[in-house]
């Protein structure tokens, strides 16, 4: 990235015109860090654990930190930059399929938060981004 | 039960909640236990109970999306991940190891991309760095990582371990 600071000349302008160097790059739908989100366990359990892994490297994942509700899992994770979004969350036994959609920021470590709701309550989608927009396709509920 | 073939979308960068976007080319079952991935510019979704088809939407639009050609196999609880051109489709409930691949940019049929045979049959999450895509828990409550390289046709590798082992987790990257 150019540094935008000082007095710059007309040549100058249209280097950076002609190179659409004034432009920031659009964020991303893909990163360095892996990022798994929630699930349930061999009994059944809705689990709110979420993992995350250096992607270029190998072994094993570490705690990121907790959904701000438990998933069953199910549900549809995407990301543009620094952000990940999950929706289509199943509650569990008792709670069943909500509308919640909840993110993160995957650059740090730490809890998801509300982010809003889907236009429907529906699990086993698909999700995902260009980096900007995140969709939501299909699901059951 | 209903089934849904309705697409809603988001702003990442914001809060709120989604907006209708338009409606997938299927209808009842073949909505459930569906993969998506995608390019910056179109998504692709494929997969379901239990259908081999594919479609497709230009994220940066809103409209009903379109027909892309078929998976080699019908798939459902399937994943999928990509690199910025290649789509991959992986195993799923009812097929154990095999994988497909698409050119996100075209439209036709995906093609066999090679085996996974260091991770469960479906209900695995996947998530990719643009060129490696990495497939976490699975059928059974596995805890097992294996990975891909999207841009060769070669078999899985296994990657380590999750913290926790799971079905169904879902899976998404962003920067470090």
């Amino acid at each position: 990235m150019v540094n935008r600071s000082g007095v710059w000349d007309l040549r100058q302008v249209g280097v950076n015109e002609v190179n659409q160097l004034w432009k920031v790059p659009p964020p991303l739908n893909y990163g360095a860090r892996g990022i798994f989100v929630g699930g349930y366990s061999a009994s059944g359990v809705p689990l709110n654990v979420i993992d995350y892994i250096n992607i270029s490297s190998t072994g094993n994942a570490t705690d990121f930190g907790d959904m701000n509700v438990l998933t069953k899992g199910q549900n549809g994770g995407l990301a543009g930059g620094s952000r990940g979004v999950i929706g289509g969350i199943h509650g569990g036994d008792g709670v069943g399929i909500i509308n919640n959609i909840s993110y993160i920021t995957t650059s740090s470590t730490g809890n998801a938060s509300d982010f809003g709701d889907l236009t429907q309550a529906r699990d086993q989608l698909a999700a995902f981004s260009s980096g900007s927009r995140g969709c939501f396709a299909g699901g059951q509920g | 039960m209903a089934y849904y073939n309705i697409i809603d979308y988001i702003t990442i960068a914001t809060t709120g909640n989604a907006i209708d976007f338009g409606d997938r080319t299927t209808s009842g079952a073949a909505n459930q236990s569906i993969a998506a991935c995608a390019s910056s510019t179109r998504g692709v979704m494929g997969g379901g109970i239990t259908v081999n088809t594919m479609d497709y939407v230009t994220i940066a639009s809103t409209g009903d999306a379109t027909d892309f050609g078929d998976l080699t196999a019908a798939r459902y609880a399937l994943t999928a991940a990509a690199s910025p051109t290649r789509g991959v489709f992986l195993k799923g409930a009812n097929v154990v190891h095999t994988m497909d691949y698409i050119t996100i940019a075209s439209t036709g049929n995906a093609t066999d991309f090679g085996n996974d045979q260091v991770g469960p049959a479906g209900y695995q999450g996947a998530c990719s760095n643009g060129t490696r895509a990495t497939m976490g828990g699975g059928n059974g409550a596995s805890n097992i990582i294996a990975y891909i390289t999207i841009a060769s046709t070669g078999d899985a590798t296994d990657f380590g371990d999750l913290t926790v082992g799971r079905n169904t987790p879902a899976a998404l990257s962003g920067s470090a």
